[in-house]
């Protein structure tokens, strides 16, 4: 696949990321198995008038989006391209209460109009007049990974110079009750920073938006690319060893090439052999984690994108993503290449490549 | 040059009926299907025609040959009942090598079980765990996906109406760069009580059967389907004698960025996203013998996209849209007008534009009237718009 240089990303989760691009962030935590986002302060990027009929997720996911384009404000992307696994899921919710509340009648269209998936895309279009190709992915725990895949296709295609891709997910309090009743989250209250070490079974909501400006062509600075996606429909471990030996292969690395594998591991003992597995395959490289930071939700692999592409750039390496009970290994002199690995629910499990192209 | 992508297999289920023949029958003798509701509730049913599968969800999961106590929604036994026809007609055996992907769109997913027990959820959830993920898009993707043990690649669009069509267009480009060799695209979606309130909400349903394109027109019907149709390169499917159907030639996703839920009345959107997919077609505007248009018989709508294809025509090909037979099947829309579209070339035909007596002012455009078969059809223009200004348009080419 074509390879996607990251020009500018920004990144809303339930850490200080927002315009933080050094990774120095005072780590967040939570006891009650949720994980919020830190909201900035939205009315910078977004106004007045649009605000007061946004939900918390819209927000999210424009600000994100629109500090994104900011960074590089001569570029206007040719596609926008973002996936996000449940939507504006606070619209959704509202709109069924108002339904049974008002027993159909007499109902308010903007929480219907904002229930629709493509929402974000639509107003992100309108606000910055980008007249393009314009896409919105909703699979779950490939609803990131395919966003990626289409700019690829995109810049392989040859039309395409710049695009922004991204993601955003909310939970709410409602949802989280009901998953917590069909047994998604954990039973017992942990603290979030001990997700890694929990083996009982669940794991902890989380919610974030992270949008990349990302160009066909390779930049004069150094700069992070994503290289390779794998997205994976309920693998065996056969075809997950498949994958990343394929990955290798295509781009002429050794596993030793890997500075670190960054894991998606969630606590969630039902899910823990296939993390177990890939351990293995990686059993002599350093492994980084970043769930305990943004909990599990359908694009957490965006965050983690975020991460991988931030620690290519900065060469920082930040204690928080370090395992407390794994030993620590030296770090590399230079930090080159990164692979994610996720596992979202057994279904949807992918794979990515993201390098420093210096 | 590269190789031709084509269109070897069509499924479909409608109210018009099970099958591309049955559709074809209804459409080739004006025979709308649209009705009072009967298996939604809401306060609704008799307000509005609506484009209803005469079936209960349950007698629907029988005919998909799907468990009907396991969570499948109606929108996964519609899709797993379209999408079968679609494999037999492509001659896809159980044993083959070939990496199939499925490219699903829907608008609301499993909402129509959801809003049946929403409520109860919230209050005892452990009774209804079997539907503990079909709030979301990919719920009936996943079940359909695996009801035809497709893995190679499984995604979800959602896109509002034009959902299937960029479903469509993505299978295509997948297809093309051979990431997969078979693309099996389309989309789903029931008739839900919440969708029934958007829109009237946002006042935009016809009491009466729609009018599509007539200056009197007063809004969409809407209805409930899905349709699938099976792409792959010319040279995969005669290595397995499957027979052709026609050629994708052509297609183009834009959005105009005009408002979130109106198009620009000029047509903007609609002009480029029509010219863009004419010049990815290597086509010019005197090869389209036939536009199934998108033509919701909302006021805005249609005069957008008459007035989008008044300017990019000088001489206007035969045009129709037939939401007026099944209703606005939203998620589906694109992939059941593709397959009327790509029936149009198979049969030489046209299909005729129900309940048009005025032509709007401004334009004067009138659509065809008739059924009429016996054509030259070498080229058909589908279009698909929707909410967020996201605009798709498709062409499809006799080979």
């Amino acid at each position: 696949m074509s390879p996607l240089y990251i020009l500018a990303s920004s990144c809303i989760s339930p850490q200080h990321s927002f315009l933080c691009d050094d990774l120095i962030m005072d780590i967040q935590c939570s006891e009650n198995n949720m994980l919020y986002c830190i909201e900035p302060d939205f009315k910078q990027y977004i106004n007045p008038v649009q605000i007061r009929r946004m939900s918390r997720a819209l927000k999210i996911g424009y600000t994100t989006a629109i500090s994104c384009l900011n960074q590089q404000p001569e570029r206007i992307p040719e596609a926008v391209l973002i996936g996000t696994g449940k939507g504006c899921l606070e619209d959704t919710e509202h709109f069924l209460h108002s339904i049974k509340e008002y027993n159909e009648t007499a109902l308010n269209a903007t929480h219907f109009i904002h229930s629709t998936y493509n929402q974000l895309n639509g107003m992100i279009a309108l606000n910055k007049k980008i007249s393009s190709y314009n896409m919105t992915y909703v699979h779950r725990g490939f609803s990131f990974e395919h966003s990626l895949m289409d700019a690829a296709l995109l810049f392989e295609e040859g039309n395409t110079e710049t695009a922004l891709v991204g993601s955003f997910d909310e939970m709410t309090l409602e949802h989280f009750t009901v998953k917590k009743q069909w047994g998604y989250w954990k039973k017992e209250s942990i603290c979030s920073l001990d997700l890694l070490s929990s083996r009982t079974e669940g794991t902890i909501s989380g919610e974030g938006s992270a949008f990349y400006l990302v160009s066909r062509h390779k930049p004069q600075q150094p700069v992070a690319s994503i290289k390779h996606i794998s997205p994976l429909y309920r693998p065996s471990n056969d075809e997950v060893t498949k994958a990343v030996e394929d990955i290798l292969d295509i781009h002429s690395l050794k596993k030793e090439d890997i500075d670190f594998v960054m894991s998606g591991k969630n606590g969630d003992a039902t899910i823990e052999a296939s993390y177990q597995h890939v351990d293995q395959l990686f059993n002599k490289t350093q492994k980084l984690y970043f769930k305990h930071l943004c909990g599990e939700y359908d694009t957490a692999t965006s965050f983690a994108c975020w991460l991988a592409s931030t620690i290519l750039t900065t060469q920082v390496v930040p204690d928080y993503l370090y395992s407390p009970t794994e030993a620590k290994q030296t770090t590399p002199a230079k930090v080159r290449h990164i692979l994610l690995y996720n596992n979202y629910f057994d279904a949807n499990q992918s794979l990515m490549l993201l390098s420093l192209e210096a | 040059m590269a190789e031709k992508i084509i269109v070897s297999g069509m499924g479909i289920l409608t109210s018009l009926g099970k099958g591309v023949e049955a559709n074809h029958h209804n459409l080739s003798n004006e025979i709308h299907c649209l009705s009072s509701l009967d298996f939604v509730s809401t306060n609704h049913s008799h307000s509005f025609p609506f484009g209803e599968i005469k079936k209960d969800t349950r007698e629907l999961l029988e005919e998909a040959e799907v468990s009907t106590n396991k969570g499948f929604s109606r929108t996964v036994a519609l899709g797993i009942t379209a999408l079968r026809e679609a494999f037999i007609q492509a001659r896809i055996p159980l044993n083959h090598a070939l990496k199939i992907g499925l490219i699903n769109a829907t608008s609301v997913g499993g909402m129509c079980e959801v809003e049946k027990y929403y409520f109860d959820i919230l209050e005892t959830p452990e009774l209804f765990s079997a539907y503990s993920d079909t709030i979301d898009c990919a719920d009936c993707t996943h079940r359909i996906a695996d009801h035809f043990h497709i893995k190679h690649f499984v995604t979800t669009i959602s896109t509002a109406c034009s959902s299937s069509a960029n479903a469509i267009m993505l299978g295509t480009r997948l297809v093309n760069q051979g990431i997969i060799d078979i693309a099996v695209c389309g989309g789903t979606d029931a008739l839900t009580r919440f969708t029934i309130n958007g829109f009237n909400a946002l006042k935009n349903i016809d009491k009466h059967p729609c009018r599509p394109f007539d200056a009197d027109r007063n809004g969409l019907n809407l209805g409930e389907g899905a349709a699938y149709i099976i792409i792959e390169k010319e040279s995969t499917c005669l290595q397995r004698s499957a027979e052709p159907l026609a050629q994708i030639s052509g297609y183009c996703n834009y959005n105009e960025a005009f408002h979130p839920t109106a198009p620009n009345p000029e047509g903007q959107g609609a002009y480029e996203v029509m010219h863009r997919a004419l010049v990815k077609a290597n086509l010019t505007i005197n090869d389209i013998d036939y536009i199934n248009a998108h033509g919701t018989a909302t006021l805005t709508n249609d005069e957008s996209e008459s007035n989008a294809m008044k300017r990019l025509f000088t001489k206007l090909p035969r045009f129709s849209s037939t939401k007026c037979y099944s209703g606005h099947t939203l998620a589906a829309a694109g992939a059941v007008e593709a397959v009327f579209s790509i029936n149009a070339l198979m049969k030489q035909c046209v299909y005729a534009n129900l309940n048009f007596k005025t032509p709007m002012p401004d334009t004067l455009l009138i659509p065809q009237l008739q059924y009429e078969e016996h054509l030259n059809i070498r080229h058909v223009m589908s279009n698909s718009f929707a909410f967020g200004g996201n605009n798709a348009s498709l062409i499809f080419s006799t080979l």
